[in-house]
This record gives structure tokens, sequence and C-alpha cells, in this order.
């Protein structure tokens, strides 16, 4: 691959499964990093897809999206790998299971032939499954090769070793770290230094505060209440669990639960539930937020930890599993608390029913959130640093 | 939790800290890593209901609502009482013959509606028993497999 002239818009290729319209976590930090460098980048987009469905270039928005096709991938027994042989969420697979799921998911030699077409002078690598000669990309150090920047999005849980994560992360000169505690994953994936230069990505999220300054429709007549997040967006995955919104309401016993279940969002206090009659979207989500008293996510935990973010940017503290990327968050804004199993979860709902505590987590995480997560032009600047200019170092 | 000083900066990783040690020094106190889906109660209330198609006031429009019997009764005796009583029976059945027999007809339709409601009720209710039941038992299969890994895991204390 050969560099462009110091004076042409510089070129981005964006490698990833992750790609769409979809609110899937890894789908938006793709796409927030891709935006980020649209600003002082072209950014193609090398989508590499499953072979059901429609290969070639497309525009989508301001980026020029090539989709490869994935050879030999079998999504829907990979899923059905995960879910039965992960722990929550389908995090931590046996070693085995992470070798199927790689065999699984396919291999994509056109994708070398394309970066190499379109010399960037920069590549991103999202996510972790890259199947393609990646010697495309140089080695570390090697001149004349393009930036190459990892975006993993592993999550809070170390992948077995078997998987592909290596191949990657021995090829990035940079690794962009989506929550606090990537880096201790990667050193656990990658260990001896085969890890570039980690830096904190702190993906920005844009609020529209207008929106929460009233409450959601039918919730005022119920007065306090906790907020359970069962699903969201509409259509994710679940937390099947004997946890429940009786159970929880025992627990906070004077308060009422609102539940946010993919479609159906309800709030219930000890005599009355009304199913609430809105459209189940994430400003809906903001305004259920900013006047909970608190945030409780079940649900499998993601790779970013989007609504944790959220939730400590309006201000309301978080009870999230662990491990997850949202409590590796909550830890380093003291913004919440965390829980293991569903008894730790109503030992900590109780500690939160006091006001001091709650009051204090909710200003430290909205401190931490609107300085690392709550500024849109610093993720550009930061985004723009990491992968066309110098990377800052992680200490 | 009440009494935080001031502005000082809570540490949440205490705060968990805290949490877990005093629910560490009281082991067994409850099953930390099962709950009930508190829907034991719930259940018993519901299951102590009568079925609607028993209620008295269903026998009762049951026994009543048929005018026949009483239309066609000529009455007993044949003193002038009696004969004039079975003289104004005869008039006014023949006069209100008509409107008689809208009203019995009426009365037996209401009587069967009344009986078909009460009868999908009590198909309902019993789905729905049926649901709280299948939940119930999922909870008990939980509690159940709850106990193995209790059970499983002392056996490995005692012999490690």
């Amino acid at each position: 691959m050969t560099a462009r002239t110091a004076h042409a818009r510089a070129r981005v290729a964006v490698v990833t499964r992750q790609w769409g319209t979809q609110e899937d976590e890894a789908v938006v930090a793709t796409r927030l990093v891709a935006g980020a460098l649209a600003r002082h980048a072209a950014v193609d987009v090398v989508h590499l897809v499953a072979p059901s469905e429609a290969t070639g270039p497309v525009a989508d928005s301001v980026f020029t999206v090539h989709r490869i096709p994935l050879r030999g991938a079998r999504p829907l027994t990979g899923a059905l790998v995960r879910t039965a042989l992960g722990a929550t969420g389908g995090q931590g697979l046996p070693a085995a299971a992470a070798a199927l799921l790689e065999h699984y998911g396919g291999e994509a030699p056109d994708a070398a032939d394309l970066l190499e077409r379109l010399a960037p002078d920069a590549v991103v690598l999202a996510g972790s499954h890259h199947p393609y000669d990646l010697a495309v990309l140089g080695r570390r150090g090697e001149a004349g090769r393009p930036r190459v920047v990892a975006l993993p999005l592993l999550g809070a849980v170390p992948p077995a070793p078997a998987t592909g994560v290596r191949r990657v992360l021995e090829r990035a000169d940079a690794v962009a770290l989506a929550h606090p505690g990537e880096g201790d994953v990667l050193a656990a994936a990658c260990p001896a230094g085969c890890v570039g230069q980690l830096v904190p990505l702190d993906l920005a999220f844009a609020i529209n505060r207008s929106a929460t300054q009233s409450r959601l429709f039918g919730v005022r007549f119920f007065g306090r209440y906790v907020l359970l997040l069962r699903g969201f967006p509409p259509g994710g995955a679940r937390f099947e669990r004997s946890m429940t919104h009786e159970v929880l309401r025992r627990v906070v016993r004077g308060v009422s639960v609102a539940e946010v279940d993919g479609e159906h969002w309800r709030i219930s206090d000890d005599e009355n539930t009304l199913e609430l009659p809105v459209n189940p979207s994430r400003v809906n989500l903001w305004r259920l937020m900013a006047f909970a008293l608190f945030t409780i996510d079940v649900r499998p935990p993601g790779p970013v930890g989007r609504e944790a973010i959220e939730s400590m940017l309006l201000g309301t503290p978080v009870l999230v599993p662990e491990p997850s990327a949202a409590m590796q968050h909550a830890a380093a804004a003291s913004g919440g608390l965390w829980y293991r199993d569903p008894g730790e979860l109503f030992d900590a709902a109780r500690a939160l029913m006091s006001r001091p505590l709650r009051a204090r987590l909710g200003t430290q995480g909205r401190e931490y959130a609107e300085a690392h997560h709550g500024r849109m032009d610093d993720f550009v600047e930061r985004v723009r640093r990491l992968v066309l200019g110098p990377a800052e170092r992680l200490a | 939790m009440e009494d935080l000083p001031g502005d000082v900066r809570v540490d949440a990783r205490l705060v968990v800290e805290h949490l877990r040690s005093v629910v560490g020094n009281a082991p067994g106190a409850y099953p930390r890593t099962w709950l009930p889906q508190a829907t034991f109660d719930e259940l018993l209330a519901r299951a102590d209901r009568e079925p609607i198609h028993l209620h008295p006031s269903l026998h009762h429009l049951h026994r009543h609502w048929d005018m026949g019997p009483a239309r066609t009764n000529q009455g007993s005796g044949w003193g002038p009482k009696a004969l004039v009583r079975r003289l104004l029976a005869r008039i006014i059945n023949a006069a209100l013959d008509r409107y008689f027999t809208e009203e019995q007809e009426f009365r037996a339709a209401l009587a069967q509606s009344i009986d078909a409601i009460a009868y999908r009720v009590d198909e309902i209710a019993s789905a729905d028993e049926r649901a709280l039941l299948d939940i119930v038992r999922d909870d008990l299969l939980d509690l159940a497999r709850y106990v193995d890994e209790r059970i499983d895991a002392r056996l490995r204390d005692r012999s490690a």
C-alpha cells in the first residue's frame, strides 16, 4: 500500500462486521468513530457481511460502504453456540466454543484485496473478527504502511485465547478502549506486550436535555420510581432471570418501579399498573431516566455500557452487572453500584434508597460522564489524533 | 448511608465492598443466587376463588327462568274464587300471549348467555392458574438447582 501526499484529504478505511442502522452497541460505537473521522477524512467502510446479504459498494450517509462477503459464515449456528455455551450475554466462552465461533464467523479473503486497492492512510479494525490476511497491513513500525488502530470492543470478559483477537492486536499501532477496564481485558487476551498503545476512546453520546425537562407521559401519578432496564433498544437481547418487577418493588418499598422491556414499558406501585402508552424511543428512555431515583440494568452487558453513561449524564446513579463495561464506567465515576447476583442487586438497591448516597453518586456520575462522554467536539478531536495524528500514550 | 458527611467524595468501590462484607459476615441468611418470583401469594389468592358457574345466583337463574309451568298451571278447586282466578288467568294469558312468549324467549336467551359467560370466565381463570402454576414450577426447579449446587459445593469443600 502507498501513503498519500500530505496535501490530499486523508483516506481512512474502517473494517468491521458491525455496520447498519440497528442500535446495537458495537454498531453505534463503530458509526460514532467513523462519523468523527469523516470530519477530517474520506471514510471507506469495509463491511464484512454474511453471504445471504447483498454485496458491493453502496453510499451510506457520508460513507462509502464496500460490502464484502464472509464466505462460509454461519451466523445462526454461531449465535446458538454463543447462547448455549456462554455465561451472561454469551461472554466467558470456553476455549473450544470460541474456536467454533471463529470457524462459524466465516472468511473474507476479498477484504485484503480491497484494502490494497483503497490504499488508505489509516485503517480502523473495529470488532475482533477479521478473518482475512492481515499481512496486507504490514507490521507495526514498518515504513510506508497505514496507521492501524484497533477498536476491539471486547466488553469486560477476556476472550478465549484461541480467538483471532491476538492477530488484530499484534498488527495495531494503537488500541482504542471503549471502557476503563478494557486495558486489563486486552492484557489477558494478548500478554507479553503484544498490544500497542492503549488509548481511552471515551465515546461521546449526545443527550437531548430539553427533551428531559418534562416527565414521561403517565408516570407523574406514580410519584417516585426506580427504572428497571430489562430490554432496550426494542428487539435486542433480554435477560431472563427470576428477578422480577414485583420482587424489586418489595425491596424498594413505597417507591414505584418503571420497567423498560423492549416494546413494553410499564410502571407500577403496590396497587396500580400502567402500560405506558409511549413510543419506545431513546428520547423517552432519557425522560424516564432523568426523573428516576436510580437506573437498574439487568440486560446482558454490551461492549460500551451506553445506557449507564447516559443515565450518569442525566445525574441518575446506576446499578449494573459485574463484570460489564457499564460497571467499569460506574466504578471509574463512582456514579453507581454493581452486583454479581440477584441477592447483591437487591442489597445495592436497598442501599441506593438512601437519599444522601444517591445524591452523591448522581453528582459524581454526572461530573465524570460530562467530562469523558459529554463533549462531542472533544471526542472528534480525540479520534482524529488517535487515527490520523500522533496518539496519546496511556500513562 | 444516611449519615454521609459534608461534601466528601463517595467511593463506589468501598460501598460495594461494604455491602458484600455485611452479607459475608452472615452467610446462609438467605439464598444469594436464587429468589422466588413473588407469585405464591398471588397464586394462593387466586386459587381461593370459587368457579363462577357454581355461584348460587346462577342456580337460582336456571331454576326460575322458565315461565311455562306458571302459565299452564290451571290451578285446583272448583269454588267461586278458583273459577274466577282461572277465568282471569285465561283472559290475561290470551291478551298477553305474545308478550309472554317474547319474555320467555328473552329469559331463555339471557340464562344461556350468562351460563356461557360464566363457563368462559372459569376457563380463562383456569388458564391463568395454569400459567401461574407453570411459573411456580419453574421457581421450584430453580430452587432445586440452587440446592443441588449448594450441596455439591459443600461436598467439594469437605473433600478438599
